[in-house]
């Protein structure tokens, strides 16, 4: 059966810049606003947009992720006409290879792709925190009739240079990239986000896959390309919270904005209405009496005999009587003893912060704290 | 356990005054997050039961919104199957409605399974009963029944009708007679029993006088004229029966004693349920929280104290909710005051309503209603 569109989402980035965060898993994988993981987001962004194929590219260490995608229940992503497949690296009749960019990752799953047949195909980060419905996109990509559609999001100029920047005509077609430019002749950033008519896509991967000196990436090789071959690029231009969680600080202000943000807010919309996940099998979440709780959000399975303040507080963390959490962000199974400080930090999965242990990081730098940390 | 097949008997629940007018006390939510027949969904789960049933007796439609399709309780997806038993003559004359006739109605244990042993529990008592334990026990002594007691030391005021086993040195149950709740100290039974294949059969196709009304009545029978072989199986652990809309609020407001809720909580006997997609609780600058249960969904921005917040419940800033229970979608306005009470789901309560009761008789609020 045919499918008008798949979804592929590139979830296999080790994310280096979270450091221990993602010891153990893959970026997307990472925890996320006390009860989620960032990959919620694009699953949920599928779910909520009708789309119901969707792969999920994953190589640096998938176990956890690919557990936690399961059989895309979570996201309703199982019913009768819906597919949810994890895709690794694989041996095959032509030998075995590591993904070796994003768009190698697609062009070694072109396969799954030809079984599924779709009009057009949908590529995804794994690794950003937004709400958007993918349909309006896809009507506007069919509508100009476009090879490739790019998401766009107006940045503040001063911050351009640090995104792929797009140029483009009053009729939206792209006319230019300009990678991290010193001098952006425009502030629309790409999200990374892509809409491509199937036939296309698969004869330029294929192209590329025999181009040695290519990097296989899409923005670097792809899109380019494209734009030298005077293929029909168009800019889709979103409004509406994103955010990369690429580093620890940005994870952390990701978190933060949760907080932050307003009812009826963007993000807030997106949160109470439509953002799916798992839902754990914990024990009510206790507060106690001599508990301290203010702007702060906490999931279920939390156990707070302590002071929190602005911070977030995942499933089955403990705080002790007499211990301080400000403006952090701690994850499953923590535990935070009495007499602890922890402020501007991020706590990882199942960490111990000791009697009395300051975390109290200088500069307006955010600090990960993992493992034991005994003083 | 393909060997076993679960029945959960709704048909002997207590009222829980205002609470069970129109829901069943089976799905009445508990502690936030929890319907009350999760409990012993649960032990059927975490005894690895994936065959099991519901009696349902009435309100249909709230236990179906809670279970769903039964899989938050199931292992195996596949293997295991559960069903709502509903007793369609009873629906045309309430005479007939009784546990018996459901399970003569639904007799598919009968045709469709061949497993030898049937577990019964009710929904109202909450216990962490391991059924592998109490089947092996059964197996092992040939009985026809094995009866789950426990003992208690507030027989006087809990438990009430419940059935007081009196044991032979053998731990074989030689006389049943129902708690008129004139001695605290007793054995009680949990309506908690494993009986093989063919004495259900016996029992649910029992005619004339032979036939019981109840399980309940058909052991006191069958022990009485020594026509069944009833053994007992001593469970030790966390117990507690719903039998009034005291024992509701008392059972959860003493949870909130966290010792307490060690024992229900801290066990490794895991407690399912069905889940919502909810988000996290979410606390404002004003929230001032004490001793308190907050299921997600919750928005806090006033003052709590002693109490259960369920799921979605809103309570606004100067807002202060002292020793009650909030279910389900409630909102409490701005400087609104509630002490001692139960408030029912979807009520709205006003900017600066008041609800107060005395702490020894807490008030109830019905689902939906707009307190000004």
């Amino acid at each position: 059966m045919s499918k008008e569109i798949v979804a592929m989402i590139l979830a296999g980035g080790k994310g280096t810049r979270l450091e221990a965060l993602t010891k153990k898993v893959a970026k997307p994988a990472v925890s996320f606003g006390g009860r989620y993981r960032i990959i919620d987001f694009p699953l949920s962004n599928c779910a909520n947009s009708g789309i119901t194929t969707v792969g999920v590219l994953m190589q640096y260490e998938s176990i956890v992720l690919d557990q936690y995608i399961g059989s895309g229940e979570k996201w309703g992503l199982n019913g009768v006409r819906a597919l949810t497949q994890t895709l690794s690296p694989r041996q095959t009749e032509q030998g075995m290879a590591w993904y070796k960019g994003t768009a190698d990752a697609i062009y070694e799953n072109l396969d799954f792709l030809d079984s599924q047949d779709p009009e057009y195909v949908l590529i995804l980060s794994g690794d950003h925190i937004y709400g958007m419905s993918y349909r309006d996109m896809l009507n506007k990509h069919i509508e100009k009739k476009a090879d490739v559609t790019i998401c766009s999001i107006g940045v503040p100029l001063e911050e351009a240079s640090r995104f792929g920047i797009i140029i483009k005509d009053d009729n939206d077609r792209i006319v230019e990239f300009q990678e991290k430019p010193a001098k952006p002749r425009s502030n629309f950033a790409s999200m990374g986000i892509y809409i491509f008519t199937y036939k296309v896509l698969r004869k330029l991967l294929i192209d590329d896959a025999k181009n040695e000196k290519s990097s296989h990436d899409f923005g670097k090789d792809i899109l380019p390309k494209m734009l030298a071959d005077k293929k029909r690029l168009f800019s889709y231009e979103y409004k509406g919270y994103w955010k990369d969680v690429g580093t620890i600080a940005s994870l952390h202000e990701a978190n933060m904005d949760l907080i932050d943000s307003p009812a009826g807010s963007d993000l807030s919309k997106v949160i109470n209405n439509s953002l799916y996940s798992e839902d754990t099998n914990s024990a009510p979440q206790y507060i106690g009496s001599n508990a301290s709780i203010k702007k702060s959000i906490v999931n279920q399975g939390a156990v707070i005999l302590g002071s929190v303040e602005h911070s977030i507080i995942s499933n089955e963390v403990y705080i002790e009587e007499g211990a301080t959490v400000i403006n952090s962000v701690i994850l499953p199974g923590a535990h935070i003893s009495t007499g602890a400080l922890v402020k501007d930090a991020i706590v990882n999965n199942d960490a111990f912060v000791g009697e009395g242990v300051k975390v109290t990081p200088e500069n307006g730098e955010i600090e990960l704290v993992s493992g034991r940390r005994m003083e | 356990m393909k060997n076993i097949i679960g029945l959960l008997n709704l048909y002997d629940s207590p009222e829980l005054g205002p609470l069970t007018e129109n829901r069943t006390l089976a799905s009445t939510s508990f502690l936030g997050r929890y319907a009350i027949m999760d409990f012993a969904l649960s032990n059927f789960t975490n005894s690895g039961i994936d065959d099991f049933s519901i009696l349902v007796k009435n309100n249909f439609r709230s236990v179906t919104k809670h279970v769903h399709t039964m899989k938050a309780w199931v292992s195996n997806t596949k293997i295991g199957k559960q069903y709502l038993l509903i007793n369609a003559n009873g629906i045309r004359d309430k005479s007939l409605n009784n546990d018996i006739n459901n399970i003569k109605t639904n007799d598919w244990i009968f045709y469709e399974s061949d497993a030898q042993y049937i577990v019964v529990q009710p929904a109202h008592i909450i216990s962490q009963v391991n059924l592998r334990k109490v089947v092996k026990s059964h197996i092992a002594s040939g009985a026809d029944v094995t009866l789950v007691y426990t003992k208690i030391t507030n027989g006087k005021s809990t438990f009430k009708k419940h059935l007081i086993p009196e044991l032979d040195e053998n731990g074989k149950v030689i006389s049943l007679r129902k708690n008129n709740g004139d001695v605290a100290r007793i054995n009680v039974s949990l309506d908690t029993y494993v009986i093989s294949r063919e004495v259900m059969k016996k029992i649910v196709n029992a005619r004339g006088n032979n036939r019981a009304t109840s399980l309940r009545q058909a052991l006191i029978k069958g022990v009485e004229d020594f026509s069944l072989n009833v053994q007992s199986y001593y469970y030790e652990g966390y117990v507690r029966c719903f039998d009034s809309f005291k024992a509701f609020c008392d059972i959860s407001f003493e949870l909130l004693n966290y010792e307490n809720a060690r024992q229900l909580f801290d066990t490794g006997w895991t407690a399912y349920t069905n889940t919502h997609n909810t988000p996290p609780a979410k606390y404002g600058e004003n929230a001032c929280v004490k001793n308190t249960y907050v299921a997600n969904g919750a928005v806090i921005d006033g003052t709590v104290e002693n109490s259960i917040v369920s799921r979605n419940v809103v309570i606004e800033k100067g807002a202060v909710v002292k020793n009650s229970i909030i279910l389900t979608g409630t909102k409490v306005s701005e400087c609104a005051i509630i002490e001692n009470a139960v408030i029912d789901k979807w009520a709205f309560i006003s900017t600066g309503a008041t609800i107060k009761a005395p702490k020894s008789r807490p008030t109830y609020v019905r689902q939906g209603k707009i307190v000004k």
